[in-house]
């Protein structure tokens, strides 16, 4: 009868129990910018900042998610709030400097300094991603990369303090958390 | 006295790893439409999951990953609660996904993937892809109808397959690198979801072969990288990830 119990039970065990926020310096990661430089998340502390996950070379969503973020980018001006808009590459093994450069070209972004595109090495990718609760599987023949779609609102402590689709989903309550003083957020169980 | 001391230095010495060659496999899921299998790099796989008595090597090296230490965030209320209790031999569980990395990285090492664990796990004792043979298929769904107990973790665990790794089945369930990648949305404008995690979606597959690889991306898919389960361990990988 109950074949698969022990599983089921494993699933429900999983589901349960309060998540604190996710945050991005609990791991530390280490990133390439477009200069050239290292660096490392940890420098951010103390800023708030938008974060989303794209590759250079995706067909589909990434160039939506751009489009997103452009918007996205016009409405914080628009409030009176810009902020840095944190782009990683979930493909650095081909996302190189000039694939990065012509990214920017192509979506009008050539001039726009509150985009920084993050490169790191494939384990930090998977590091962050995980920290943030970003799914994303690679097919190892063709390189197509299936994933989540989301744009994450970073506090000053690293914390995520909102995120929304970067597809579907409307920009304001996304605007609005930018306004939140950082002591009003939850606090991380930490 | 000196063969609990001669038991303690076998036991804390590297996990021993086999070279698995390079071949393709057809997963469960993760192809596309026009793909029938998967190219596999070789790699080296730990021939069984990190034992209790390596975690400890690793915790007294990285106290931060202690129980006492661990950040909330990084690995549930259950992490190693019942660590104490495990015997040095036993598979290490109740370790998040974090924690698991952590380790691999230690020894220089990485988690495998999920397309190259379940290669590994294809194989039995005399083929290398037995997914379709009724005998180790009956093997792994009777370990998957059994409660688990932590008298389980005392078991060998599926024998020595025909790359020299034991223990796929049988004994934990085991982190992979990208265990919840086949839970994205590729377009959540369409509405395409993973068909295959859907509910109601197990029905559909009624070819019994494909039933225990869909127990285990079912699983995979609904745990979360902080999650500590008491039958979840995992082992490490090296060499070129695909």
């Amino acid at each position: 009868m109950n074949r698969f119990a022990s599983l089921a039970v494993l699933v429900a065990i999983a589901a349960v129990g309060a998540e604190p926020l996710p945050n991005v310096l609990s791991l530390e990661t280490t990133w390439r910018t477009e200069a050239g430089d290292t660096v490392t998340l940890r420098e951010r502390k103390g800023t708030t900042y938008a974060l989303a996950f794209v590759y250079t070379s995706c067909p589909t969503t990434c160039p939506l998610t751009t489009q997103k973020l452009k918007k996205l980018d016009a409405a914080l001006l628009k409030a009176g709030t810009p902020l840095d808009i944190v782009v990683v590459s979930l493909d650095p093994a081909h996302d190189t400097p000039a694939a990065v450069a012509e990214y920017r070209v192509k979506h009008g972004l050539a001039q726009a300094k509150r985009f920084q595109v993050l490169v790191g090495a494939e384990p930090e990718v998977r590091t962050l991603s995980m920290l943030l609760g970003f799914r994303y599987v690679r097919n190892v023949e063709t390189g197509t990369i299936t994933h989540d779609n989301a744009v994450f609102l970073i506090g000053p402590e690293g914390d995520l303090v909102a995120s929304m689709s970067s597809l579907d989903s409307a920009l304001a309550p996304f605007v609005e958390a930018v306004k939140v003083p950082a002591v009003r957020r939850q606090p991380a169980s930490h | 006295m000196v063969s609990a001391a001669l038991m303690g230095v076998l036991l804390l010495q590297a996990d021993p790893r086999m070279s698995l060659p390079a071949g393709r496999f057809a997963p469960l899921v993760g192809l596309e439409a026009t793909q029938s299998d998967l190219p596999v790099s070789a790699f080296w796989l730990d021939v069984r999951p990190v034992t209790r008595a390596r975690f400890a090597s690793f915790l007294a090296e990285h106290p931060e990953w202690s129980r006492p230490r661990i950040d909330a965030r990084l690995a549930d209320e259950r992490y190693l609660a019942s660590f104490d209790r495990l015997r040095p031999s036993d598979p290490v569980v109740e370790v998040s996904f974090f924690a698991a990395r952590a380790y691999c990285q230690w020894v220089h090492a990485r988690l495998p993937t999920t397309l190259e664990w379940e290669y590994a796990a294809a194989a039995d004792e005399t083929l290398r892809d037995a997914s379709r043979s009724p005998a180790h298929l009956q093997r792994i769904l009777d370990w998957y109808s059994k409660a688990s107990s932590p008298d389980g973790l005392h078991e060998p665990g599926s024998p020595r397959n025909v790359y020299g790794i034991e223990a796929l089945h049988g004994l934990v369930w085991e982190w992979t690198e990208d265990f919840n990648g086949q839970g994205a949305f590729g377009d959540s404008r369409s509405g395409e979801r993973n068909a295959n995690f859907t509910c109601g979606s197990a029905p559909a597959s009624n070819r019994r072969e494909e039933y225990a690889a869909f127990m285990r991306y079912a699983l995979r898919s609904s745990l979360t990288p902080r999650a500590a389960l008491p039958n979840v361990g995992f082992r490490c990988a090296s060499g070129d990830a695909p």
